[in-house]
């Protein structure tokens, strides 16, 4: 067995409100992500899943529990973590391939490394044509592409994705999906997915996890066993509609019990 | 905003003849051609077409003895004693005295402006202590100092050298601040997560993504720097295109007053071209 990753215990995350009461985005989170394991976070739009992605990238502060990565606790961002971000994020004023080795920038790689490195990852990511593009001139998908190149160039311990292609049409957000999990298979990385897309966590996950709002809590912990490499026809076919169903069971239930004490 | 010149250097990539470039590229390049019609090249070049006229009729009424010669110069008048004014080196002796205390003076408070207006976006506290004086300053026309700049520091050099700064430095300040201040807080985020330090943060992305506005404030600077020059030359100076527009003036010498002025219309065009050249080629991202 491999040895947990990320361990996540009863983590709370609140934020003091202006009038001096809390507010309690995240309560009670426990998770354990493995080695390799491709994890979603789903759940409907402010559960706190988000929120919960900060607290480990290290934007935000846990207020209660622990939470540690390779079996140290997580203070503040770094780059044993990369980050690939909700909107747009990257740097308007630098090509793809200086977008991607920006971390590797930081970190002082000397330039040939860096170079050589950025252009394998866009080789990586099928960009390798566009190095020169500045990101107003690549779509919406290439863009998103180029997020996760720049997340990879650091070699992260564990890739942190916030919805990544919620701001994409139907259709390309279906192909990065596929895209991905060609990549993650490829880089043999450990990934958290914050997504609000049921199909989507379904597709990807090695093991789903449903938030509920107000306080954001866990719901349930879905394993997802289907087989890979999972084909985008595997969408269609009816053990993944019974996890998306079930799921989405899950979710609903909750609201009408939300309803029911407001 | 950019010039056409720009616009082609980014949509013809050397490498992009591909197939898939045309993702990115989604606008064609062929377009219909336009049919060279009377019309079309009137409105093409109606700019220069409406100068020309101008400058004829003004011409005509000079010398049918429509306009008084004591009062209004002519264009072929202009371009006479602007020859011979070029020829005995009176022109261009008091240009460069301008020039030189322009640059001087624009060039330090360019680059006080800049670095003031990126500590003072920063860290808000500093900012919001300046934030009254830029106010203040910014609402006043800075000539007014110059009774007070002349008090203490003569009427010499410094004086104008003194007043180019305060008239350029403020805009400058500003703008800068304001691009710093409006960061997108994405990336400074993007940045953290990279485990950027506060500085390389700065550098990475405070300064290149307050540059537009950086610029922006170079070019409202300028003009106003070139007011203040001219502003100061024509009240405490022995020399400059200022002192020379001045001087002609008070010596009923109309011709030489127009030569001025339109050596100062031209130094002021020259001068803001230069610095849109700059700013596209510094920011050939962005791309309409």
């Amino acid at each position: 067995m491999t040895a947990a990753k990320l361990h996540s215990d009863n983590v709370s995350i609140s934020y003091p409100l202006k009038n001096g009461e809390e507010v309690i985005a995240v309560k009670d989170f426990n998770m354990t992500v493995k080695e390799k394991e491709f994890v979603c976070i789903v759940g409907p739009s402010g559960c706190g899943k988000s929120t919960m992605l900060g607290a480990v990238a290290g934007f935000q502060d846990i207020s209660g529990g622990n939470l540690h990565l390779n079996g140290k606790p997580i203070k503040g961002a770094g780059r044993d973590r990369g980050v690939v971000f909700q909107q747009a994020s990257l740097f308007p004023w630098r090509t793809a391939l200086n977008n991607v080795i920006y971390g590797l920038e930081l970190a002082g790689f000397p330039k040939q490394d860096r170079q050589s490195k950025g252009r394998e990852l866009l080789k990586l990511v099928g960009l390798e044509a566009f190095e020169n593009h500045y990101p107003n001139q690549l779509s919406g998908g290439m863009q998103q592409r180029v997020n996760v190149a720049r997340a990879l160039a650091i070699e992260p311990s564990l890739m942190l994705l916030d919805e990544p292609f919620g701001a994409l049409d139907a259709q390309t957000r279906e192909f990065m999906q596929l895209e991905l999990l060609r990549i993650w298979e490829e880089t043999k990385q450990t990934i958290i997915f914050v997504t609000h897309d049921i199909a989507e966590s379904v597709y990807l996950a090695d093991k789903v996890i449903v938030m509920t709002a107000r306080p954001g809590m866990i719901c349930e912990e879905v394993k997802i066993e289907l087989p890979r490499p999972r084909p985008l026809e595997l969408k269609r076919s009816p053990e993944f509609m019974e996890y998306e169903k079930y799921i989405w069971g899950l979710i609903v239930k909750e609201k009408e019990k939300e309803k029911q004490t407001v | 905003m950019n010039s056409v010149k720009v616009k082609e250097q980014v949509y013809n990539p050397t490498q992009s003849n591909n197939d898939q470039s045309n993702l990115a590229f989604p606008r064609s390049k062929t377009g219909k051609k336009k049919q060279k019609t009377l019309a079309n090249i009137l409105i093409n070049y109606i700019g220069p077409i409406t100068v020309i006229l101008v400058l004829a009729i003004w011409e005509a009424l000079y010398q049918t003895g429509v306009i008084n010669p004591i009062f209004v110069s002519a264009p072929s008048k202009i371009v006479t004693v602007g020859y011979d004014l070029f020829q005995n080196g009176l022109l261009t002796e008091n240009l460069l005295f301008t020039l030189g205390n322009f640059s001087v003076g624009f060039g330090v408070a360019a680059i006080t402006g800049i670095l003031v207006g990126l500590i003072t976006g920063w860290y808000r506290p500093i900012g919001k202590a300046f934030d009254p004086f830029l106010t203040a300053m910014l609402g006043t026309p800075r000539i007014v100092l110059l009774p007070l700049i002349t008090l203490w520091v003569g009427v010499g050099f410094s004086s104008k050298i003194l007043i180019v700064f305060l008239a350029g430095v403020f805009p400058i300040i500003l703008n800068t601040m304001t691009g710093v201040r409006n960061l997108d807080p994405n990336l400074t985020r993007v940045s953290k997560s990279f485990g950027a330090s506060a500085i390389q943060t700065f550098i990475t992305v405070a300064l290149p993504g307050s540059l537009p506005q950086i610029v922006s404030g170079l070019r409202v600077g300028i003009g106003q720097s070139l007011v203040g020059v001219i502003a100061a030359e024509m009240f405490v100076s022995t020399g400059g295109i200022g002192y020379f527009v001045a001087q002609s003036s008070a010596n009923f010498n109309v011709d030489r007053v127009f030569v001025g002025i339109i050596v100062i219309v031209i130094m002021g065009i020259l001068i803001t071209s230069s610095v849109k050249w700059i700013e596209s080629s510094l920011m050939k991202h962005r791309v309409e």
